[in-house]
């Protein structure tokens, strides 16, 4: 799967600032379409990302709480996992 | 105390549970690390993928879940929301507290809601495709 770092495009959108992270897309682009949704296109391997990596990372999570972020995902995908990402350790 | 569940999850438009992978149990999260899960169960059953119904707009919207079970949770990788922000569709950065341990029935039995005074944070988070 193809990850790369566009910290050129996070700037463009007025997001930079932090994001050794932000955002992770495939190399075959993508299509911007709301501010919750990032799209690329239904290749094999493809990545749709949501949400932000902002300025400051959000303290989300409590124990034992479901957290819901927004995305918008073509018909027909299939979806074979689904992918977050930590901004502090947590112990296993 | 550690980690006990950890599990991500596919929430439709009407915030109906209706895929999760499986649950990652007691392993270590590293900082600034993505954690990729595997799809687990689909429609109350055991299932390895999910596939996005037919629509004529040509998409859908859902949301994606996380539920870790910890003493010490991670912070996450995410973009602070206001409360306004937060409550115009498609509503982010929410969280519930309905079966919030183990990965729970994917059959679209469990139903989430949103508090219209939360303000949270609007984690970065993918789906990989098959």
């Amino acid at each position: 799967m193809p990850i790369y770092v566009d910290t050129a495009r996070e700037a463009a959108l007025g997001q930079s600032g932090s994001g050794a992270l932000y955002p992770i897309v495939g190399a075959n682009g993508f299509q911007f379409l709301h501010p919750a949704v990032e799209m690329q296109s239904t290749t094999s391997g493809a990545v749709f990302t949501a949400g932000r990596q902002g300025t400051a990372n959000g303290s989300v999570l409590t124990s034992q709480t479901v957290h819901l972020t927004p995305i918008r995902l073509p018909s027909g995908m299939v979806i074979t996992k689904i992918g977050f990402v930590s901004a502090t350790t947590a112990a296993g | 105390m550690a980690i006990s569940n950890q599990w991500f999850g596919l929430v439709d438009s009407t915030l109906a549970l209706v895929a999760t992978t499986a649950d990652d149990t007691n392993t270590a999260w590293a900082a600034n690390t993505a954690k990729e899960l595997t799809i687990g169960k689909v429609a109350g059953a055991t299932a390895t993928t999910y596939k996005v119904p037919a629509d004529a707009s040509g998409s859908l919207l859902y949301y994606l879940a996380i539920c870790v079970n910890a003493g010490t949770v991670p912070t996450l990788a995410a973009q602070p929301v206001t409360t306004g922000i937060s409550a115009l569709s498609p509503k982010m950065g929410n969280s519930g507290t309905t079966n919030a341990t183990t990965p729970p029935v994917t059959d679209g039995t469990i139903v989430y809601t949103f508090a219209a005074t939360t303000g949270a944070s609007w984690p970065f988070a993918y789906v990989v495709g098959a």
